[in-house]
């Protein structure tokens, strides 16, 4: 298909779509687009057919293998029919449908969780609609990118995704990341203007961006789904599957302060006036005022705080139907809090604007450090109108306003500024200050209607109006208060043995209260700051090592070498680094990793972006955050609720802990299944094992050790530190001792006790059957003779040996159902852990049923080349299940008695 | 730090150290002590000669005197540990299983008749088995005539036959106790059994008078007239019913019936395929039955209960005119009612089958 539309004139382009660049396309137009071109989304053709996905889960490596052996098998069964004719013997032929239908049930049982679990991967998709900003008839809308059609005029942000191929019209500082479509890594410029024929290269052309998932082993991949669709209950998105497990293994969270640990609201919290501190009341109906609402100085203050704040509700019908608090603002963060404020205790303030028209304005800047404003007042009283019609309100940097005052405002009188006041103003600043609050100064002056009368044109370039001796009206602080769950969270975290660091661009003043309230620095520990200011010392004085604490300014971080960085983060457990850029996030995410930890970023702003990416894990937050920082993210926290890292932290652990024990389920049963083999070859004992049998084992080994994935978690699960994933790793020495020693030793007693009870009763005691393989095993020797001097054809002889061998595979099956039960924990006791999993408890029910029917039901039997076995040769079996529950009892046990005692360093896995 | 880096890496071969990267001083289980000074603490990843070094003083760390990571102390701790559990294991699993043989009877198998293994679906069913069998992996009798070879090349068939038919040429303890079976009633018999008593069987009850089957005649190897010893499988319990009529014998023997023949089993010999028939001239049975054409084991010696020195009855097939240099498939079948014969090559239930080559 051949695109011209990046070479067209804006205006014929235009008129190609039918659009306008300010209107948009109108509604019905939208609708008759929509309906000729469909959804704006990848069609799902690339998606491969289900038969094929079928067909890889049925030829697998280890599939394939099964396919080979039981073609082998057919070829062998044809060969003998060829030699012997009806005389040949069906082994073969039932070995060989026995693996195909082991192929065939695993195959389509992997096959059919594979689905199940790709379903709900995309149906994680559309939990997170990506949205556009549209212009459609005139007006700004959010719509779903889906809906987007050809001829919408799109508006882009910094971190927002391109929603569709779009022309560029207007831009400023446009760059895109192309890095999927060409491997550009760098992100492009783009511009309004043509440069290429090319689609690719031209400028004016930006690309709709797609993202890739991968897949995983079966098992693996159910696992994974599982607890990413118990997250996502929890309001916990995965986006990459294999963050569940990261998450679990994270040692070190670092969280941006805004909009992470707080609400990333700034809400009036304090303020002074008269004298004194008070809280200011953000409650809905005022239930909680402190003061009394009639007293001159808070009205004079408000007054003040109405009018010199260009903040404003916006008007749309739906956003001023919500309460006070969630309205959304024009404006600055801070004046949108005053705004709060005062709509909240005075009320329409709006009206009240209109009413003191503003006739001059100084905007805020950084010079000044202030702001002012001169209103044209309305009265009752006509007498003072016309004496003195203008106010001046002033607000600003509570320094910078308090030098501009020669007076003060206390209890409905003005009081010259003397040193007391100055003292008093100082230190409810500082108070305010140390709270993490940003303070806010306010003033005001009546001008007099000598200088400034009626009609005065007031100048703001050329200031003609007084900027000094005015009167000093008090204080307001803000604060951007903590989310309601995170001091819990954090300190859920810390019981879990992971660090939390604070990264943010604030100021180390607000982030340092901010994060004692959080629990970032617990209450009792200091920082060399606090050490100095208690003993009275200058901090050069105090040892930093006595600190445990920290707030590190991003200046100190850039002057720090990478050495110093280390020793920072070892010697320090609670660390706040404030003022950081994006590069030094990055460089306090390289730090952590280069201490081995696992490094989780969660951040909301397109300045984690690189911290995000650069740590092992990044999250995102749904609600506040970015397009760009949802897209980059491994997972995001759909209600910016930061208690949700904690179930995913745990989720991670459960992960890790159920592979271990499905694992070490799985390891257990080879030592009973080598038993035989190696008593066959070294000791010429007949085989107590068969093939047809430990294939089978191994089918209810697999099945039993998917049900252990549903196990829930150990009550320690969040007590106990981070596994170090270099150290570590889900299968390690202790483990495989552990599952081929102790437990597979008594496996292998029970089933060869059985075996020889068996051989005994039926004449072969076990001292005849030592070195006795190869005449056993002899075609040609028809009369084998027993302890009992009695002889056995092949046929008899082999007869009695597949019954030996179907009693040691329900020996096998038997303690391996203890097995699992103990596998269910790992340091708990099993009488804690309870049998709640279901699924685990239907496999136990279902394993015996199987073994039943297939040793009781004859043809079943014939084919797996299984005999009916008498109940009490399940006894030796079930006694051994029983030490095996009280070997692991005991041991788990001691574990608990003597944490990190030798027991637990040698079988502990 | 860097000196020490320095050193390291110029000694690093003939130095003891486990390099470790910074990573693992904050496992959780094997804290890395800063007080180990058998572990250097290197930043950054590891390198190949890292990793052999660690192996090599995994393996055998001279300056700790660690072997696989653990002292002698340890290894010993560990080892106990094993020890203990495994030798508890087994005496454990050794007395279960010594008590559980104690408890067996010595004479009688706990599992008898169609409880045991040795029953099919339709019951006990003997097989036959042969001798002389020089092979455990093959039924060949194979021999050259002493003519070609100029030496006897028969000496180890003969030893094979005689080692299995020595019982019944000895007369040790037992043999003072046996009964002439064919001189007692059939129902007191069994009485005799229980007590343990069985049998006499001579090496002369097969033929009265000069046998061709012996061994001052080499069992007739030399003379390429092979006899071969058939016997049918002791089993415990087991009593014959052998053919009561003629209608009741299958029909490959029928016409050889004889009403003398309701207290035999009846054994014979024959060329499994039709072109081993052609070449196999003639069979001669030589049995208590004293029929050429058949043999017969008298029912009188069932049922077997492991009696001390019990003299198992044969029947000896000599193939008196067979064609040299030809492998010939014979089979030996046993008639009785409870008998059952399969066609299956590899189920030799009730029948034996064995080659004969004479070179």
């Amino acid at each position: 298909m051949e695109i011209d539309d990046h070479k067209l004139d804006l205006v014929d382009l235009y008129q190609r779509y039918n659009t306008d660049p300010k209107r948009g396309l109108s509604y019905s137009e939208a609708q008759k687009a929509f309906n000729r071109d469909g959804p704006n989304a990848l069609s799902s053709s690339k998606t491969k057919p289900e038969w094929i996905k079928f067909c890889r889960h049925m030829f697998g490596y280890f599939e394939f293998l099964l396919w080979i052996g039981a073609i082998l098998c057919f070829i062998t069964h044809g060969f003998e029919v060829v030699t012997y004719h009806e005389d040949a013997s069906s082994d073969n032929l039932w070995l060989g449908i026995a693996l195909i239908v082991i192929v065939i049930v695993t195959g389509s049982f992997s096959y059919f969780q594979d689905a199940k679990c790709s379903r709900i991967v995309d149906s994680f998709k559309s939990m997170v609609p990506p949205q556009a900003l549209i212009i459609r008839d005139g007006e700004l809308t959010n719509i779903r990118t889906e809906e987007l059609v050809v001829g919408d005029i799109v508006t882009i942000k910094f971190g927002d995704r391109v929603p569709a191929d779009i022309r560029i019209l207007e831009s400023h500082g446009f760059k895109v990341d192309n890095s999927f479509l060409t491997g550009e890594s760098e992100p492009q410029s783009r511009s309004p203007e043509f440069t290429n024929d090319n689609v690719l290269e031209t400028k004016n052309l930006a690309f709709f961006s797609t993202f890739a998932t991968d897949g995983f082993p079966a098992t693996v991949t159910i696992c994974l789904t599982l607890t990413a669709k118990r997250l996502a209950k929890k309001n916990c998105l995965v986006k990459n599957l294999e963050a569940v497990e990261t998450l679990g293994s994270t040692s070190i969270i670092c969280a941006d302060k805004i909009g992470t640990l707080t609400q990333n609201r700034m809400t009036v919290a304090h303020m002074w006036f008269d004298n004194q501190i008070v809280e200011a009341d953000t409650s809905e109906y005022q239930q909680n005022a402190t003061y009394n609402g009639t007293i001159p100085g808070w009205l004079a203050l408000t007054r003040c705080a109405i009018l010199c704040n260009r903040a404003d509700f916006k008007q749309d019908p739906e956003n001023l139907a919500q309460p006070v608090l969630q309205r959304q603002c024009y404006g600055d963060e801070s004046e949108a809090a005053l705004l709060k404020c005062v709509e909240l205790s005075i009320g329409n303030v709006i009206n009240f604007r209109e009413i003191n028209r503003k006739v001059c304005e100084i905007p805020f800047n950084s010079t000044n450090k202030y702001q002012v404003s001169i209103h044209e007042v309305y009265t009752d009283n006509n007498s003072e109108v016309d004496s003195r019609p203008y106010l001046l309100v002033m607000k600003g940097a509570p320094e910078h306003i308090l030098e501009r005052c020669s007076s003060i405002y206390i209890d409905g009188t003005d009081v010259e500024i003397n040193d007391y006041w100055r003292n008093a103003f100082n230190q409810a600043y500082m108070k305010l200050g140390s709270l993490g609050e940003r303070v806010l100064g306010f003033c005001d002056l009546r001008l007099s209607s000598d200088d400034h009368p009626k009609g005065y044109q007031f100048n703001e370039e050329q200031v003609n109006f007084p900027l000094d001796n005015l009167r000093f009206l008090g204080l307001m602080s803000m604060i951007d208060p903590l989310r309601v769950a995170v001091p819990e969270a954090i300190a859920k975290c810390r019981s879990a043995g992971i660090k939390v660091i604070m990264v943010t661009g604030d100021h180390p003043i607000t982030a340092k209260p901010i994060s004692r309230a959080a629990g970032i620095i617990s209450q009792d520990t200091e920082t060399v700051e606090d050490i100095a200011e208690r003993a009275g010392v200058s901090l050069e004085e105090v040892n930093p090592r006595d600190a445990k604490a920290c707030v590190i300014h991003g200046n100190d971080l850039k002057a720090m070498s990478p050495a110093e960085i280390d020793a920072l983060l070892e010697n320090h457990p609670e660390i706040v680094f404030a003022r950081t850029s994006p590069q030094q996030k990055i460089t306090v995410v390289e730090g952590c990793k280069r201490q081995g930890a696992i490094v989780a970023m969660i951040g909301d702003g397109v300045n984690d972006l690189p911290a995000m990416k650069k740590a092992d894990i990044g999250i995102a937050m749904g609600i506040t955050g970015s397009d760009m920082n949802r897209e980059v993210a491994d997972m995001v926290l759909l209600d910016d609720n930061f208690a949700s890292i904690v179930t995913g932290v745990e989720q991670g652990r459960l992960i890790f802990d159920n592979l271990k024990k499905s694992i070490a389920y799985m390891l257990t049963s080879n030592i009973p299944k080598m038993t035989p083999f190696l008593m066959y070859f070294l000791m010429g004992i007949p085989l107590a094992l068969g093939t047809s049998t430990i294939l089978f084992i191994d089918l209810l080994t697999i099945i039993s050790a998917i049900s252990l994935v549903y196990e829930e978690a150990e009550t320690d699960i969040m007590k106990k530190p981070p596994r170090n994933p270099k150290h570590d790793r889900l299968v390690n020495k202790r483990l495989i001792l552990m599952t081929h020693g102790p437990i597979g030793f008594i496996q292998a007693a029970a089933g060869l006790f059985t075996y020889f009870s068996i051989m005994a009763e039926n004449g072969f005691l076990p001292s005849r059957l030592f070195g006795l393989r190869k005449s056993w095993e002899s075609k040609y020797v028809n009369d084998l003779q027993d302890s009992y001097n009695r002889e056995w054809t092949y046929e008899q002889r082999k007869q009695l040996e597949f019954t030996c061998q179907s009693a040691f595979f329900i020996a096998i099956v038997i303690c391996q159902w203890a097995v699992l039960i103990i596998c269910k924990t790992r340091r708990n006791s099993i009488l804690e852990q309870g049998m709640k999993n279901r699924i685990l408890n239907g496999v136990l029910i279902f394993e015996i049923i199987l073994v039943a029917i297939v040793s009781y039901m004859p043809c079943l039997g014939t084919a797996l080349n299984i005999y009916p076995v008498k109940f009490r040769w399940w006894l030796p079996a079930l006694f051994s299940a029983f030490l095996i529950l009280i070997y692991d009892e005991v041991r788990k046990h001691l574990i608990r008695q003597h944490p990190g005692g030798w027991l637990e360093r040698q079988t502990y896995f | 730090m860097n000196s020490n880096e320095e050193t390291f890496e110029n000694t690093f071969l003939s130095n003891l150290y486990i390099v470790r990267p910074r990573t693992l001083l904050r496992s959780p289980l094997y804290p890395i002590k800063d007080n180990r000074d058998d572990i250097y603490i290197k930043d950054g990843s590891l390198t190949g000669l890292d990793y052999l070094s660690n192996i090599r003083n995994y393996l055998w760390n001279r300056e700790t005197k660690r072997f696989c990571a653990r002292d002698g102390l340890e290894w010993a701790k560990f080892g106990c540990c094993y020890f203990i559990y495994l030798f508890t294991l087994g005496i454990l699993f050794s007395a279960l299983v010594i008590i559980y043989m104690l408890l067996l009877d010595k004479k009688t198998p706990r599992r008898l008749g169609n409880d045991s293994a040795i029953a099919f679906d339709g019951g006990i069913n003997p097989g036959l088995g042969f001798r002389p069998q020089l092979y455990m992996d093959r039924s060949i009798i194979k021999w050259r005539s002493s003519r070609k070879l100029g030496r006897e090349s028969t000496g180890e068939i003969i030893d094979n036959i005689q080692e299995w038919g020595k019982l019944h040429t000895v007369k040790d303890q037992f043999y003072q106790q046996m009964i002439d079976c064919a001189t007692i009633p059939r129902h007191l018999l069994i009485n005799y059994f229980r007590q343990g008593l069985s049998c006499m069987f001579f090496v002369t009850d097969v033929k009265p008078g000069p046998n061709p089957c012996s061994k001052p005649k080499s069992f007739g190897y030399n003379k390429g007239r092979p006899c071969v010893l058939i016997k049918l499988n002791r089993i415990f319990g087991w009593i014959p019913e052998p053919y009561q009529s003629k209608e009741e014998v299958p029909i490959e023997i029928r016409h050889l019936w004889q009403p003398i023949m309701k207290n035999f089993i009846l054994i014979k010999c024959f060329g499994q395929y039709p072109t081993d028939q052609d070449l196999i001239y003639q069979v001669d049975h030589i049995s208590i039955l004293g029929n050429k054409a058949i043999g017969g084991i008298p029912t009188y010696y069932y049922p077997f209960l492991n009696q001390p020195g019990y003299r198992q009855p044969y029947v000896w097939a000599q193939f008196i005119k067979i064609e040299s240099n030809v492998l010939l498939n014979i089979i030996c079948r046993a008639y009785a009612r409870n008998i059952r014969h399969s066609t299956d090559i590899e189920d030799m239930t009730g029948a034996v089958h064995f080659e004969i080559f004479f070179e």
